[in-house]
């Protein structure tokens, strides 16, 4: 067909589990992660946090189905599975999750103790 | 029974040295994006393509002759924030697909769903095989 590369594979459809990419950025009260996971609909994504350890795993719908015949392929029929260290400093019941046009969005918010705070100074006269 | 051939150690260096030269630097656009599979069914073709934060208006698809040329711009998202990874695409892509046959004009759909593209296009008339009655 239209490349050399040819990945097919006929009949058996073989899932692989793929590491998303992903953009972090932190500020002084939160860390933002986005990760890109197409195909993945909202009942298949499972987000958890477990000992210091937040994972995101998801099942996209990609299924090939069996009377039709896969001609080319640059990906498999994949899932999702990626795992960050996160240190002490989050609030694990202050996430939020977004999910849009194939784009995670996690919101991780700190502990308001670790945030920054201005202690204001009073004057006596 | 295997039989040592020279030859295929041989492409494997070849293959290193065409991974080495083909290899992506940091500038040059993502050559591979988006990633598309094309699967055949009876006279209907399926084209699928991941495209992760991308909108209806940012993808561009037409169709000249047989060939199925999809272009777009991924926006970039960032924010004025100081990023600790930087993992994902942006930028113009553009691919093209050979289709195997000509295809109906009007029976073409597009649909983008969680960041997945579908297009279906189905075979058109004068690409199926006709059986001609000898007079």
């Amino acid at each position: 067909m239209a490349t050399e590369k040819n990945l097919t594979h006929n009949g058996n459809a073989q899932r692989t589990v793929y590491v998303p990419v992903a953009d972090i950025y932190e500020t002084e009260d939160l860390y933002s992660l986005k990760l890109e996971i197409p195909g993945v609909p909202k009942e298949n994504l499972d987000i958890s946090i477990e000992e210091n350890e937040l994972t995101i795993s998801a099942k996209s719908v990609l299924d090939d189905a069996a009377v039709e015949k896969c001609r080319y392929s640059e990906f498999s029929n994949m899932d999702y599975r990626r795992s960050f260290k996160i240190g002490n400093d989050i609030d694990s019941n202050k996430i939020e999750a977004k999910l849009e046009n194939g784009v995670l969005t996690l919101t991780l918010h700190k502990h308001e103790k670790v945030k920054p705070r201005k202690i204001s100074i009073k004057q006596i006269n | 029974m295997y039989t040592y051939s020279f030859f295929d150690d041989a492409m494997n260096i070849r293959d290193i040295f065409d991974e080495f030269f083909t290899r992506r630097t940091y500038n040059e656009p993502y050559k591979d994006f988006p990633f598309v599979r094309i699967v055949e069914g009876d006279d209907k073709l399926t084209i699928t393509s991941l495209m992760p934060g991308l909108k209806p208006e940012d993808i561009d698809i037409q169709l000249v002759n047989e060939n199925l040329t999809i272009t777009g711009d991924k926006k970039t998202d960032y924010e004025e924030k100081p990023y600790l990874r930087k993992e994902r695409f942006f930028g113009e892509f553009k691919k093209s697909i050979k289709l195997p046959y000509s295809v109906d004009h009007n029976k073409i759909k597009a649909d983008l769903k969680d960041g997945i593209l579908t297009v279906t296009l189905e075979k058109s008339d004068d690409a199926k095989p006709k059986k001609i009655e000898i007079l």
